[in-house]
Parts: structure tokens; C-alpha cells; sequence
């Protein structure tokens, strides 16, 4: 059997690949363990937060999964930063788990080209440094012209919880160890990282009475471009409740017994606190810690009691648990664990997610090294779309880290590495002001619809925003209207895009003042925020121009760096282990001094040269 | 960070040298700079202009321009010449900051000519050398100047500047967890830190450009001729001037060029023990004079009066032994021996003041030090655009300005990535579910 692209793993990784992939119109097959998890949302029911609810617009504005999906299984929705300004603002949602899974299914299902089969994969068929297929369990092999893996937390996974341990990737799931052994002969360079999940409680066994409530939002946000409030099941709300003392003293004298902390689980965990343990144990002043409780479904009788994150023993977390407010009678559906499980160094990878060692062969999702959802999608966009640019022979898609938030993750990823689970904050990105939630679609939908990836009702929804913005503005600027009404002391009047600079002016008081009928929300933010960040936005502007010159400036592939003249082993070897392809990655490096940059414009300079002359004669 | 769209200033003459400098500028916006600057219309490609300095200033220097692509670096070039002190220096340059010029980074120049093939393909290696050279000269010098009372206040300053990016970045990163940080912590936080910036700009102000002059102080026990020794290297005589109603003995100043570089020389009291009260605050005086000196000249007519004076071991320290006239006596080590009177060896000591001050590396050290003063201003400005009204409405601006500072203070020493920032906020706050 012979296929275009294989796409190993049914997470969102997986299926944002696969389904991205088949948009081109490509015989696609996606391999996952069992077809009936495709969409399965492993860890907390909720997508979408600070950085995260970013990505999710960018992969909806190219016309992926995730953001639809999302509204069609959202049960909760909230703006979080509502307060502050448009660029930090983000939306998060509860899903249903069993709506989210089904939505991805059925998205899945609709593209002809697009084949899911439950099997394992073994091997990945590699030659002369190129990969060509996969081996399934019964040694039948598939070629395929692009492999891509997205193997989340299953290669090696182990499952831990107090003294037990066990293989797996999640629980009632197993681990895909004979892949993991093959690739690790492939020398990537792999290393462990952990992660973890709380325990789950029956609803019917809470009593909610004693819990602080906390509705979504109203009216209610969308995650998608193209989503309405329509799309959206039947609301629920989420609770809120806290640890205590006790809770504390019941972990504490089961420390000895966790193996986070005897030792048993090398993985590196993140510097944040994954588990409440961990909380515990760094924070010994705080007295409570916040949970979040997390439906997870109109039909489950489950919830995620999110912020108790552990490994502890079984009976530890039991008399933990119902020392909880709320908590009292509670009964544990399934048991919180640790997973321990194999990444590989993303800094083997190039911007496109496609190994260098090994061609054809793409890396996506947690096994880079990342955590969460969105932060896998991101990825398995990239690496979907990269892998289908490249059998057409066009250009790759690249995104800049002035453009967006997945630019700015495979970036990071690529270039820095990472140590602990990755996860995305705001906070990444310089240009946080110029990748807001809202303008995912001006930054990134034209080029999917030039690429011919999305359908035509978002693109006939986007060019609807576009020209209702301009038409907007266009009125705004013939009208005049007295600022004192929004603190301004000048007592002629202004004009509406003048006055609206004011901190104190909002569009929609003043639409509300001119008596003029409100625009689509979107278009109101959009005009609102470019007048009120107007200076910032011209300095970041800037800033993209100057770095843009040196994205332009490709670093050619003959060039060795070891041979560079001038340079300390420190720098070569760190360009070395990165291979940078354009100057600006190269700047990015830490510990590449301007000095160092210099130098390499020299040897590329003198090395072209030496280069045409050759083609030349 | 490296830029070509950038245009870049630098002074290509050793300053205190000879007695012109030669200010360098390159790039796209080179003569508009210049234009604005001096208001001459720049059609010769020679000419006489008015340079304005600060305080009501006028320098006139000479113009040169080179237009691209006919140029040592292939961009437009102007030179301008001014007379060599490294005051009038620093303020051309620091004018051609104030516009939008960079300085240049080590070995910019050589390097914009190399790609744009100014030099020829043979040259990469030579022109690699310039590059490594500058670098390795501009990193010590750089870290010459950072010793000592920069760096602790420059760090200083960042400590605080990052405690209040850790809250104003949990605040929005993390506003979903369960951090107690309030927006009136934030702005409580933001205005004491720009008080403490506001205070730490004028510092470094006085922390001054080593262009300011030399500061001489010559100590000594009474009547080993300090007067004399001064009056014989600056060729004029001063008298001792006591204030208005001559109530303390003040020390007194006065300067003269030697190599072009302006020094300045503070006759000190004698140090002795005294009752007398004025004379006290004489001594007092001295030994100010003597903490905030570029280089301190140990006089005595004896050899082992050396021993009586409050010496510190310090390299600007210069040991002279005076009066060679009246009996021969031998050199110190390291020092000299001459006669104030009859000026003999004086030229030798002369010579010396210049070399010990060049030793720094002066060229390196000046365009280090305006660049530190410019890049401090530059930050300063981003916190000064933050009010309490900002931070309650739109924090995320806040966020934008306080990081800006940091990456500008980062340029002088210890930057910080997005990462580490992180970090910061990890350790400080139980963040995760």
C-alpha cells in the first residue's frame, strides 16, 4: 500500500496534520492506536487561555481544527483580561469531552482523502537518510512520500501512581515502546520529560452547595472566525473550591511514597507547578491552594478537579480529596498519575518540523518537548501543511515571530530547545502587542486562502470583516464630535479617530453618542485597537522591517560553520547544533555576539563568491 | 543588535592625540542628520559649518561628504572634523544619537565596506581581524567601564525594574491563577521605581564621560612644592584664592592640554595633623579631591616622606620626588625625579600624565560611555510614559514600556530572555494546575 503522507498519532497534533494535509488534496493516512480516541482530550477539558487562545485563532484562521471544534463542544466560555487591552485578552472554553472528540471525528471523516486505521506502528522505514514508510505491528509495511509522527506522550510513556507503576501513554491506553526503541537507534537525541493528572471525582458525588459558582461569560465569546454562539450545546458551570490544611498534612505524610520525590521519575517536570505535591513542597507558606472544577460533559458524571495535579499513593489521595470543601463524600472515578515519557530535542528539527538528520520525516506535538493541546495542534498545522507544500514543490510556510504565536513557537522550540515542558505565554512573544486574538484572521487567513485551505464561507466572512472595517473608519473620519464628553479639555471639536486615542474613549460609547448602528464586535475592536495602540504598533513595525532584512538573508546550506575563521569553538559549536538558515535565527541564538554575526557575513560573503565562481567555470 | 538599515556614528581618531577628532557617520540617514543638525544645505562636498553643542555652544568643524555609493563603506559618509577634545567629541556624537544614529558596533565601518563591496573577496580575512580586534578592545574596555559603580547601580536598577515586570506579567499571563498581585501594588511599585530610575539618570550623569577632563590631585606633605609643581606643568601662575570671606582654605584648580587631553589639577592642603580649623576643612577638602581623582600624583622632597602620606594602593597613583635641584636623589620605582623649580624631567612626567590616561583605552571608553548614557535615556523615557491611568487601563502597555527598558539596559549588562523572566515568576508565584 503507498499513500502521500502518513500521519502517526490521532491527538490534536495528529489530527490537525492530517486534516490540514488532505486540504491540499492528499492521499492521507493517519495511524493511531484506536481510531475510536481520534480528538481525545487526554489532560483538563478546557482549550483556549493566555497564549494558548492565540494559537487557536491562528490554526482556525488557516482554517484548521481546533477553534470550530471548540465551539461546537463548548460548554463554558470566558474571557479572560477582559479588563485589560484586546492584545492580552483571551478566551477560554470547557469542552465536552465526548461533543470535542466527536466534532474532530466527523471533520476527520468529511475529507475523501483522508483514511484513519487503528494499528500500531513499529518502525519508520528509512533509506539513504530518507524515510519511506512505516512498519504496522503484522510487518505489513506502507511507503509514503512524508512521515509524520506525532506520538504525544506514548513513546515509553509510563504511568505512576504512589508505588504502582505501569506502561502507557494515558490511562486504559498503552505505550508504544517498539517505536520508541526504533527511533531512539535513529540517534534524535531523546530525554524524559513528566507530566501529570489529578484525580477524577463523580459529580453526583459534590456538594456544590458549599462551592463558590462560576458561570461563563454573557453574552457569550466564540473561539472560531467562523463560529457563532448558535454552534454552542448547552451551558454549565464550573465551581470553585480550596485546599486546606489538612488536605496539606494528608500530602505531606505521604511525600516518602510519591514518586516525584523518591526519586523514581527522572523526567524533568516544568518550573510551574505541575503537581499539587510539588505545590506544597515549594510553597510551604501558602495555606490553601485554588482548585478549579472542570465539568466534563453535559453527559459525564465526571469532574476535573483542576490544581490537583498527583502521583501520590492511592490512599493518600483519597483522604486528600475528601478533606476538600465539597469534596466530603467524594468518590474518585480514576485515580491521578504522573507520566513519564520520551521527547526529542526540537532543536533537531527546521522550521518547517521536518527532522535533519532524516528527510521526509516530521516531528509534532509533545513529542518536541511541548505540553498542551494548542501548543500540539500549532505544530501538527506546520508540520501537516510543510509536508504538502513540499510534495508540491512550493515553498515552505514559515511564520515569523512577528507575525504570530505559532512563529514564535517553533522558533523557540527550534532554536532555544527546551528543558521542561513547553507551554505558551504571552510573555514569549516581543510583539505581543501586534498578535491579538482578533486579528489572527488579518495576519494569517489570506495566505490560507491563497494556498487554498480554507472554504469559501471563511473567506467570505473574513473579507466581510475587512471591508466593514474599512467602510467604518472611512465614516468615522468625517465626524466630529466633542471631546470633553471623554475627558479631553480641548473645547472645539475632534475628530472621532482623534478623540478615541484618549484612554478614557470607547468606540462603542461613541457610536453610541453619534447614534450610528454598532458594527459586527470585531470590526469595533479592530478600529479601536489600532487607534489606541497606534505608536506602539509603528515601534514594533519598526522593530519587524529591521529583523525582516535579516529573516531575508539566508544563510546557504554549504556553508560548515567549524571552519569560520575568528569565531570561538563556543560560538561554532552552538551554531552547529542549531543550524540556523537565515541571519536572523542566527542572531537569535543566545550567546551569538554581533560580533560573531558579523564574522559570518564575511565568511558567507567570500563563501558565495568562491560558490558562483565554481558554478560558473 | 546588528543592523545595516541602521546609520552609525563613531569617532575614527584617538581622541587627546593630535589636534583635530574626526567623527564618522554612516548610512541611509547620515546627511539628514547632519543637515538638520547644522542647517547647511551639504552642496559642497567641503565645508565650513556651525556645529551647535550644548549650553549655547558653537563648535566649527569641517564637513566631508562621501555620498554613496562612492564611500569607504558604500553609504553615504559624512566626516566631520572638530578640534580634538574629547568634550566637543562627545557631544557631536551624542547630537547624531539624539537623531536616530546608532554607534557603531567594532569594526561596523570595515565591515559595511567588505559587503558592499567596497574591499575586495581577499580581504575577508583581514577585514574578519578589524572585526575580532574591535570586538575583543570594545568587550574590555566595556568591562573596564562597567567595574565598579556602574555595574552595581545598573543591576540595581534591573533588580527592580524586574520585580515589577514579575508582577505586571503574572497579572496578565497568569491572571486566571491564584496569585494575589493587585493593580495597586503594580502601581504603587511602578512609581517608586520611577523615582529610583529618575535619581539613578542623574547619577549617571555625573558618573560622567570620561571625556569630562582628567582630574589631577597632587598630594604631598607641606612644602614639598605642590604649588610650585603645578604651576611649573600648567606654565602659569595661580594664586591661592580663598573664598569670598576667606573662611576656608579651598583647593584650588586650574587646567592646561597636555597631548590634546584637558587636565584638570587640584592643589591640595598639606596633610598633617592640625588644630586649626580652617586648615581642617582644607584637609577635609583634599581628601574628596583625592576619592574622585583620574590620577593622584604622590609629591615629596624626601624618600621617606613617601611613607607619611595616606597612600592607596591605586594604578592612576604617579610617585614624584621633588627637588633634585638641591640634592641628587634617585627615582622611585615606577616614579620620578625632578625639579619643580628648575622644571627638570618635568616633560618626562608630562609625558607620563598623557600615557596613563591613554592607557584606558580612551577611544573605546568614550563612544562605551555615551552609548551607556544614551541607551539609559532611552529607557528612561519608556518608564516615564507610564501613568497610574495606563496601568489600570491598559497594562499590557505598561508591560510593552517595561520591557523595552529592560532589553535598552540590557545592551549595557546582564539581559534577560522571555524565559528568564519566567522563571523569575515561577519562583516567586505557585503557578500551575
Amino acid at each position: 500500500m503507498s499513500v502521500d503522507i502518513i500521519v502517526i498519532g490521532g491527538g490534536h497534533a495528529g489530527c490537525e496534520a492530517a486534516y490540514a494535509a488532505s486540504r491540499f488534496k492528499k492521499k492521507v493516512l493517519l495511524v493511531t492506536h484506536d481510531v475510536s480516541t481520534i480528538g481525545q482530550m487526554s489532560c483538563n477539558p478546557a482549550i483556549g487561555g493566555l497564549g494558548k487562545s492565540h494559537l487557536v485563532r491562528e490554526i482556525d484562521a488557516m482554517g484548521g481544527l481546533m477553534g470550530v471544534c471548540a465551539d461546537k463542544a463548548g460548554i463554558h466560555f470566558k474571557v479572560l483580561n477582559a479588563s485589560k487591552g484586546p492584545a492580552v485578552r483571551a478566551t477560554r472554553s470547557q469542552s465536552d469531552r465526548i461533543l470535542y472528540s466527536n466534532a474532530v471525528k466527523s471533520l476527520i471523516d468529511s475529507e475523501d482523502l483522508l483514511t484513519s486505521v487503528s494499528d500500531e506502528v513499529v518502525d519508520i522505514e528509512v533509506k539513504n537518510g530518507k524515510a519511506t514508510g512505516v512498519k504496522l505491528k503484522n510487518g505489513e509495511i506502507i511507503s509514503a512520500k512524508k512521515i509524520i509522527l506525532t506520538a504525544g506522550t506514548f513513546l515509553n510513556g509510563k504511568l505512576f501512581t504512589g508505588e504502582d507503576e505501569e506502561e502507557g501513554g494515558r490511562k486504559k491506553s498503552k505505550s508504544s515502546k517498539i517505536l520508541a526503541n526504533c527511533l531512539r537507534s535513529l540517534d534524535l537525541g531523546d530525554a524524559r520529560l513528566k507530566t501529570g493528572t489529578p484525580p477524577r471525582i463523580l459529580t453526583s458525588s459534590i456538594d456544590f452547595s458549599a462551592l463558590e459558582v462560576q458561570p461563563g461569560d454573557s453574552p457569550r465569546p466564540c473561539m472560531s472566525f467562523i463560529g457563532s454562539s448558535d454552534m454552542h450545546p448547552k451551558q454549565m458551570n464550573c465551581f470553585i473550591t480550596r485546599t486546606n490544611k489538612k488536605t496539606h498534612d494528608f500530602i505531606r505524610s505521604g511525600l516518602d511514597r510519591s514518586p516525584m520525590f523518591s526519586g523514581r521519575i527522572d523526567g524533568v517536570g516544568p518550573r510551574y507547578c505541575p503537581s499539587i505535591e510539588d505545590k506544597i513542597h515549594r510553597f510551604a507558606d501558602k495555606e490553601s491552594h485554588q482548585i478549579f472544577i472542570e465539568p466534563e460533559g453535559l453527559t459525564s458524571d465526571e469532574v476535573y478537579p483542576n490544581g490537583i495535579s498527583t502521583s501520590m499513593p492511592k490512599d493518600i489521595q483519597e483522604k486528600m480529596v475528601k478533606s476538600i470543601l465539597g469534596f466530603e463524600k467524594a468518590k474518585i472515578s480514576q485515580f491521578g498519575y504522573a507520566v513519564e515519557y520520551d521527547f526529542f530535542d526540537p532543536r533537531n528539527l527546521s522550521q518547517t518540523l521536518e527532522t535533519k538528520s532524516i528527510e521526509n520525516l516530521y516531528f509534532a506535538g509533545q513529542i518536541n518537548g511541548t505540553t498542551g493541546y494548542e501548543e500540539a495542534a500549532a505544530q501538527g498545522l506546520v508540520a501537516g501543511i510543510n509536508a504538502a507544500l513540499s510534495l508540491d514543490d512550493k515553498d515552505p510556510w514559515i511564520e515569523s515571530r512577528g507575525n504570530s504565536y505559532i512563529g514564535v513557537l517553533v522558533d523557540d522550540l527550534i532554536t532555544l530547545g527546551t528543558k521542561e515542558p513547553y507551554r505558551m505565554f504571552t510573555s514569549r512573544a516581543e510583539h505581543r502587542l501586534l498578535l491579538r486574538e482578533d486579528n489572527a484572521d488579518q495576519r494569517m487567513t489570506p495566505y490560507a486562502h491563497a494556498l487554498g485551505i480554507i472554504s469559501n464561507d471563511r473567506w467570505d466572512i473574513f473579507q466581510k470583516k475587512m471591508s466593514s472595517i474599512d467602510a467604518e473608519t472611512q465614516e468615522l473620519e468625517k465626524i466630529k464630535i466633542d471631546p470633553s464628553a471623554f475627558g479631553g479639555k480641548n473645547k472645539s471639536k475632534q475628530h472621532v479617530l482623534t478623540v478615541l486615542k484618549r484612554p478614557e474613549a470607547k468606540l462603542e460609547d461613541i457610536y453610541n453618542l453619534i447614534k450610528r448602528p454598532l458594527p459586527d464586535k470585531g470590526v469595533l475592536l479592530d478600529i479601536e485597537t489600532t487607534k489606541k495602540y497606534a505608536g506602539y504598533i509603528e515601534r514594533q513595525n519598526k522593530e519587524i522591517k529591521k529583523i525582516k532584512k535579516y529573516e531575508n538573508a539566508k544563510i546557504p546550506r554549504e556553508i560548515i560553520f567549524s571552519e569560520i575563521t575568528g569565531l570561538s569553538n563556543e560560538v561554532k559549536q552552538k551554531l552547529e547544533k542549531v543550524l540556523p538558515k537565515t541571519i536572523a535565527h542566527a542572531q537569535r541564538i543566545p550567546g551569538i555576539t554581533p560580533a560573531a554575526i558579523s564574522l559570518l557575513l564575511v565568511h558567507i560573503k567570500k563563501e558565495q563568491s568562491v560558490f558562483k565562481e565554481k558554478i560558473g567555470s | 543588535m546588528l543592523s545595516e538599515r541602521d546609520t552609525i556614528v563613531a569617532c575614527s581618531t584617538p581622541p587627546g592625540r593630535g589636534a583635530i577628532s574626526l567623527v564618522r557617520m554612516s548610512g541611509d540617514k547620515a546627511l539628514s542628520i547632519i543637515q538638520k543638525i547644522t542647517k547647511n544645505k551639504l552642496k559642497k562636498q567641503i565645508s565650513v559649518v556651525k556645529f551647535p553643542l550644548n549650553a549655547g555652544l558653537i563648535e566649527k568643524c569641517v564637513l566631508t561628504i562621501f555620498r554613496a555609493p562612492n564611500s569607504y563603506t558604500g553609504e553615504d559618509i559624512v566626516e566631520i572634523s572638530t578640534h580634538g577634545n574629547p568634550y566637543i567629541v562627545e557631544e557631536v556624537i551624542k547630537k547624531c544619537l539624539d537623531l536616530g544614529a546608532k554607534i557603531a558596533n567594532p569594526g561596523e565601518f570595515t565591515l559595511r565596506a567588505f559587503l558592499n563591496n567596497k574591499l575586495s573577496l581577499d580581504q575577508s580575512e583581514a577585514v574578519k581581524e578589524v572585526i575580532n580586534a574591535n570586538s575583543k578592545a570594545s568587550l574590555k574596555a566595556a568591562q573596564n567601564s562597567l567595574e565598579g559603580g556602574l555595574r552595581v547601580k545598573i543591576s540595581e536598577v534591573q533588580d527592580k525594574l524586574r520585580e515589577t515586570r514579575v508582577l505586571v506579567e503574572t497579572l496578565i499571563d497568569f491572571s486566571d491563577e491564584d496569585v494575589n498581585v493587585y493593580i495597586e501594588e503594580v502601581i504603587s511599585k511602578i512609581s517608586e521605581f520611577k523615582q529610583f530610575f529618575a535619581s539613578f539618570k542623574e547619577d549617571m550623569k555625573a558618573y560622567g564621560s570620561i571625556s569630562n577632563d582628567v582630574k589631577v590631585v597632587v598630594i604631598g606633605p607641606p612644602n614639598s612644592g605642590k604649588s610650585t609643581l603645578i604651576n611649573a606643568i600648567i606654565g602659569k601662575k595661580i594664586s591661592i584664592v580663598s573664598e569670598k570671606q576667606g573662611t576656608t582654605r579651598d583647593v584650588v584648580t586650574s587646567s592646561c592640554l597636555i597631548d590634546g587631553i584637558r587636565f584638570v589639577f587640584n592643589d591640595t592642603a598639606g596633610i598633617r595633623k592640625t588644630k586649626d580649623k580652617i586648615e581642617k576643612e582644607g584637609i577635609n577638602l583634599s581628601k574628596k579631591a583625592l576619592k574622585n581623582a583620574d590620577i593622584v600624583i604622590y609629591l615629596a622632597d624626601k624618600e621617606n616622606d613617601f611613607d607619611k602620606l595616606p597612600i592607596t594602593k591605586n594604578k592612576k597613583n604617579i610617585f614624584v620626588l621633588n627637588k633634585i635641584d638641591l640634592t641628587k636623589k634617585d627615582a622611585p620605582v615606577g616614579g620620578f625625579a625632578i625639579s619643580a623649580k628648575t622644571k627638570k624631567n618635568l616633560k618626562l612626567l608630562k609625558k607620563a600624565l598623557a600615557h596613563n590616561f591613554l592607557k584606558l583605552n580612551q577611544e573605546e571608553l568614550l563612544s562605551i560611555n555615551i552609548r551607556h548614557l544614551d541607551l539609559i535615556k532611552k529607557a528612561y523615557k519608556n518608564i516615564a510614559l507610564i501613568s497610574p491611568a495606563l496601568v489600570s487601563s491598559n497594562l499590557e502597555l505598561v508591560a510593552e514600556n517595561l520591557r523595552n527598558c529592560d532589553e535598552l539596559l540590557g545592551e549595557i549588562y546582564d539581559p534577560i530572555s522571555s524565559d528568564d523572566m519566567l522563571g523569575k515568576i515561577f519562583n516567586k508565584f505557585c503557578i500551575g494546575k
